[in-house]
Order: C-alpha cells, then sequence, then structure tokens
C-alpha cells in the first residue's frame, strides 16, 4: 500500500463525506419510519386455544437498504471513471489505476456497511422495545450473512457498472443483470430446449426461478432467519423456499461475487481510457444482454410459453430499443439484424 | 530526458500516431504544433500515462509513465481539467499536495496573487481563463521535472499569457525542469520556446530548435517590370511562393539568406525586399509542404 494510494483514499473518504452522511442519515430515517408502522401492526392467530398477539418481525428493513446501497454505491463511485475530463487528471496523477480502483471500491464499501450497519442497530432497539418476546440471538448471524450476500451483490454491480463506458449504460447493465438470470430460468423451466438434461436433478435446481434473482439470498437468508427470530412454538412460518434450493442459491450467488470481484480488480487497471464516454461494447454488456433478454422474454412470456402473441411483439420492439440504446440510435449492424429477424421468425411461427 | 521510440496509437479504428520518435532533453521548453486533429493532445496524454501506448514506447529518464513512481515527476495539464462542484484553488491545492508533498505554497499564492483570483472562490463560477490560471498556479507550484500543458494559452488574456510565460521561464531556470506546450498561439510559443515538434498526418513532421528552424530560411519581396510566372524560380529552393498581379511576388526560400539574395539578384528583379519570417508563417508553409508531397505521391 503505497503513501499515495493512502492519500487518496483519504481524500476521497472526505469528498465522499457528505452524501455518505446523506445516505446514513436517509437510512436511519427511513429504518425509524417503516420499523415504526410495521411494528405497531399487530398479527393475532391462536395457539392452544388462546388468542396470541405479535407484531410483525421487521429485519427486512435493514436488508432493503442494504438492497438499495448496493445499486447506489457502485454509481456513486464509479461514475467519475466514465467522463474524459475527469481522467485526463486522475490518471496523470502518480498512483496507479489499480490502487485508484481499489480505493474507490473500498470507499463503495462504506457506502453500504454504513447506512446497513446503522440501520440495523436502529431496528434491532425499536424490536428490543416493542417485539421483547423474540428471539435476538439469531439477528447476530443475520447481519453478517446479508452483509456478506450485500458484498457479493455490490461486487458484481461494481463489475457489470465498469464493463459500461458511460455512467447511463453502466445503469442499465446493473438493472438488467440484476435478473438474467431469474428470467434465463424461468425461460430454462419451460423445458423448450433442454429434454436432454437430467430433469429430475434440474427442475430440483430450477424449480423456483425466484432464487436466481441478484437479492435473492438476502430474500432467502431474512425469511430463513425471521423464521428463527418469531417464537417458534407460536408460529409456523411457511417457508418459501427449500433447503436444497436455497443452498444451490447461496453457493451460486456466492460464486459469482467472488468471479466478479476478482474480474473487477483484474480488469479495472487495464481498461482503455479511450473508450470512456463510446458506446460500450462489452461481452459484459448489452452485446449479450439484449439478445439473452429478447430470446428469454420469448420462451417465458411468449405464445409458445405462458404469454401471448402481443407480449411476443412488445418483446421484439423492446429489443429493437435495447439495440438502439446500445448503438446510441437506430442504426443496426449485421450480428444484430440476424438476432431481431430471428426473433420476428420466432414471433410469425 | 524523455524519449519515445516507435510510437503509434489509435483511437478506436483511426490511427493518430505512426511510428513517432522523439528524444526531448532536459530543461528545455518544447512547443508542440500542429493542425487539429494531428495527435498533439494524443501525444500528451500518452506522455503522461493517461493513455497507454498501442505499441512502442515512451521514457522519462528511462522509466515508463505508467508507472505511477515515474507520473510523480511529471504534471499534465489537459486543456479542460478536472475539478468538483465544491472545489476552492485553496482545496484544489491541498488535494494536489497529497500527490505532491513538496509543493510550493508561496509559489501558488504569489501566482494566484498576480492573477488576482480569490483562493477560497468556487471553481464553478470561475471563468475559463480564471480556471486555467488556478491550474497554471498549481503547475507551477507542484515543481515537477516534467510539465506538459494541452493549449496553454486557450482561454487567457494577454497580461496572463505575459504571466504564465514569465512564470514558465522562471520555473524551467530555477527547477531545470522540461515543458512540454501544445497550442495553436505559434506566436506565444515562439516567445519562449527552445524547440518545437511538428505533427502533422500521425507522425513528426519537424522538429528541432526554433530559431535555428526559423534561421533556415528567408523570405523576400521582390517586383519585375515584366510579367513573371513560378518557371522563373524553378531552380531555387522554394518553400512557397506568391506571384500578384504578374509582377509583384512573395517568396520563402530555404537557405542562407545572403546566398539566396546572390540568386535572386540574378533574375534582375527591379526591387527586392528581405522580410522577416516568423515562426507561424515557418508553421504553415511546413504543413502545406507536407500535404503537398503526400498529393504528389
Amino acid at each position: 500500500m503505497t503513501n499515495n494510494y493512502r492519500a487518496y483514499l483519504k481524500t476521497h473518504l472526505r469528498n465522499n463525506l457528505k452524501p455518505l452522511l446523506f445516505i446514513v442519515v436517509f437510512s436511519v430515517v427511513l429504518t425509524v419510519a417503516l420499523a415504526y408502522t410495521n411494528q405497531k401492526d399487530v398479527l393475532n392467530y391462536y395457539y392452544n386455544d388462546k388468542i396470541r398477539i405479535t407484531y410483525y418481525c421487521t429485519i427486512w428493513i435493514p436488508v432493503m437498504i442494504l438492497a438499495i446501497s448496493c445499486y447506489i454505491a457502485p454509481y456513486m463511485e464509479f461514475a467519475f471513471f466514465k467522463k474524459r475530463r475527469n481522467l485526463d487528471c486522475a490518471y496523470a496523477l502518480p498512483i496507479s489505476r489499480k490502487e485508484m480502483g481499489r480505493a474507490h471500491y473500498f470507499s463503495g464499501l462504506l457506502t453500504i456497511f454504513l447506512p446497513y450497519t446503522l440501520s440495523y442497530i436502529t431496528n434491532t432497539l425499536l424490536m428490543l422495545r416493542y417485539q421483547q418476546e423474540y428471539f435476538f440471538t439469531p439477528l447476530i448471524p443475520h447481519y453478517f450473512l446479508c452483509l456478506l450476500f450485500g458484498i457479493c451483490t455490490y461486487s458484481i454491480f461494481v463489475f457489470v457498472f465498469n464493463e459500461a463506458n458511460s455512467p447511463g449504460d453502466g445503469i442499465w447493465f446493473i438493472i438488467l443483470w440484476s435478473a438474467v438470470f431469474y428470467l434465463v430460468l424461468s425461460a430454462v423451466r419451460n423445458d423448450l430446449f433442454l429434454e436432454f438434461l437430467n430433469k429430475t436433478t434440474w427442475r430440483k435446481i430450477t424449480s423456483n426461478s425466484d432464487l436466481a434473482f441478484v437479492f435473492s439470498p438476502l430474500v432467502f437468508i431474512s425469511e430463513a432467519f425471521t423464521d428463527r427470530v418469531e417464537r417458534p412454538e407460536w408460529y409456523t412460518y411457511t417457508r418459501l423456499f427449500k433447503d436444497d434450493e436455497v443452498i444451490f442459491c447461496l453457493i451460486f450467488w456466492l460464486v459469482v461475487g467472488i468471479a466478479a470481484t476478482i474480474a473487477f480488480f483484474k480488469t479495472f487497471g487495464k481498461r482503455r481510457m479511450e473508450k470512456t464516454e463510446e458506446i460500450s461494447d462489452s461481452w459484459f454488456g448489452y452485446r449479450i444482454l439484449v439478445p439473452v433478454y429478447a430470446v428469454a422474454g420469448m420462451l417465458t412470456f411468449g405464445s409458445s410459453g405462458n404469454g401471448t402473441i402481443i407480449l411476443e411483439v412488445i418483446i421484439v420492439i423492446l429489443a429493437l430499443l435495447g439495440y438502439a440504446i446500445y448503438r446510441r440510435g437506430f442504426h443496426y449492424k449485421k450480428s444484430e439484424i440476424i438476432i431481431l429477424s430471428l426473433l420476428l421468425i420466432f414471433l410469425f411461427i | 530526458m524523455i524519449e519515445v521510440k516507435k510510437l503509434s496509437h489509435r483511437l478506436g479504428e483511426k490511427i493518430v500516431l505512426n511510428n513517432v520518435d522523439i528524444t526531448i532533453p532536459d530543461n528545455t521548453i518544447v512547443g508542440l504544433v500542429g493542425i487539429n486533429g494531428a495527435g498533439k493532445s494524443t501525444l500528451l496524454r500518452l506522455l503522461s500515462g493517461v493513455y497507454n501506448a498501442d505499441f512502442g514506447q515512451i521514457l522519462f529518464d528511462g522509466a515508463s509513465p505508467e508507472e505511477a513512481s515515474t507520473r510523480q515527476n511529471i504534471f499534465f495539464l489537459p486543456d479542460d481539467p478536472y475539478y468538483t462542484a465544491a472545489m476552492t484553488p485553496a482545496k484544489l491545492f491541498s488535494f494536489y499536495k497529497t500527490f505532491y508533498p513538496n509543493m510550493d505554497k508561496t509559489a501558488f499564492e504569489q501566482l494566484i496573487r498576480e492573477y488576482k483570483i480569490d483562493v477560497k472562490g468556487k471553481m464553478r463560477n470561475f471563468s475559463k481563463g480564471v480556471r486555467r490560471q488556478v491550474f497554471i498556479a498549481l503547475a507551477v507550484a507542484i515543481k515537477p521535472r516534467y510539465l506538459l500543458l494541452d493549449e496553454a494559452f486557450d482561454g487567457l488574456d494577454p497580461l496572463s499569457r505575459k504571466l504564465f510565460k514569465d512564470a514558465i521561464i522562471e520555473f524551467v531556470e530555477n527547477e531545470r525542469a522540461t515543458v512540454i506546450i501544445s497550442s495553436h498561439s505559434l506566436r506565444e510559443l515562439e516567445d519562449f520556446c527552445d524547440r518545437f515538434i511538428l505533427l502533422d498526418d500521425c507522425q513528426v513532421k519537424q522538429h528541432g530548435d526554433i530559431a535555428e528552424h526559423v534561421s533556415n530560411f528567408c523570405k523576400f519581396e521582390l517586383a519585375f517590370t515584366d510579367t513573371v510566372d513560378k518557371a522563373l524560380f524553378a531552380d531555387l529552393p522554394v518553400r512557397a511562393i506568391d506571384i500578384k498581379g504578374g509582377h509583384f511576388v512573395q517568396l520563402v526560400l530555404e537557405g542562407d539568406s545572403e546566398e539566396m539574395r546572390t540568386l535572386l539578384t540574378a533574375l534582375s528583379p527591379v526591387v527586392m525586399d528581405e522580410i522577416p519570417l516568423d515562426f507561424e508563417e515557418m508553421f504553415i508553409h511546413d504543413v502545406e509542404k507536407n500535404r503537398g508531397v503526400k498529393n504528389d505521391e
């Protein structure tokens, strides 16, 4: 760690202090507002012929704030690198690009860590006040597990954001990557082209495509821990997901998160500054996402899937728009015209 | 010493620099000239480590600017430098001081005073020229061994230009630094640059000592009683020729002026005057010549 890295990180954190404070304060205020409202909502049920009253468990509030921070932090930290004017000065500084990327990555971690942690503490204090009958020990592993998967999600978003050459494209990449696996799994579940796979195993894994959404681990963990926080003898929670599905989901997103982190640190220092503000032609961007969304959308929502022909027309229009956003105009390349033509053929079949 | 060896670079599909070779000695002020799109800014970005070269090598005292440690000795001032919305000259100074701990606060404050800039004013409220002045003051205060300035005079008023040139000359004398300045104000460059590099058609077309380069050429105004055409001067080393009304000729010749005067006398002009030739004119003739060679090919 060089002196210049420390100096850069210090200066960067100081410059980010105001927006970070704003996010932290906003998160705490939001937590108080949501927790207060929800904890006052009572849940009545019978247990041993006696009516029992408890309150909704609100551990989802800090997790929701963590999820929102995962979207905000990559933009806050890396939009700077999407303007040539900024890079003319930044890349001429006596600090390596790798170190600069590391500084922004860790500063982004603070942007997810601080609001989440303070929101968690606030929510726990409110739970201690209003929901004393709950078990609080499971909150500790819940906090750390969510933080771990929050970091994974943040890393994925950081990587895909940095594959874009403009902040706008970066935002699109984050949004599209959030649900790409979900959509692909939904398409696969229609069994249109996976007859050859061992359906038993495959079905087990893919039976619930909700687990393939980028925030699925956070949802699952919170759901499982809600079960443990609330008194089990009072209330049996009907869990949404089965254990084997969930383990696969956690391992999958952990692997994707680690891979994204490694890929980010490997590629950040090597990115060509000349590409900044140009069309984002990364293989992790529109180039792959538009056809994947179009095909998966057709299989899932098309007339051969669960949807209608109108939805298919909408998907073709969205694919056209997707490529227009990619190319920044209505001029398509040969490969894109082929994909669009195939979609149209699919539509008429 | 800066050594550029067989440097080539593309921006997208377009070749911007092709096989550039230059050596810039220490303690010099170099003017980087060329028409728009010649590759001046690209070369400065490559020199400063902002771009990584596609092919070839750049060495500052044997070290690549792609290494962060080499950039400790380099300061690059781009055409439109970055600053945050809340940035003031004082904050900018503090920011750069974290990277260049030996920054000279006195030199910075002195220049800021001379430019009459509010050190606590917001950069975003300053005009382009004033912002440039702040960055020039920073560049001088950093005292880098190598100072790279893109479009250095852009937005500066005549007084600021003078202050800027004085500051650079003093800086080079005191620090024994090397300065590379790109600009379209060739008359300004001629005033205080020792050397020049002319970029054209992705390559270095000319480089060397400005005074020496200009002294290799001479310019004459001639008048003839009879009508003349270009053929009359075919045997002379003509760099540029302009014939008006068939009788009046303006000539730029390559070679010693006395020798050229003797050759021209032999053509029996009724009037012959040698007129001064400046760097800007030389630049235009150099570029036109290069274009002519290319067209002939």
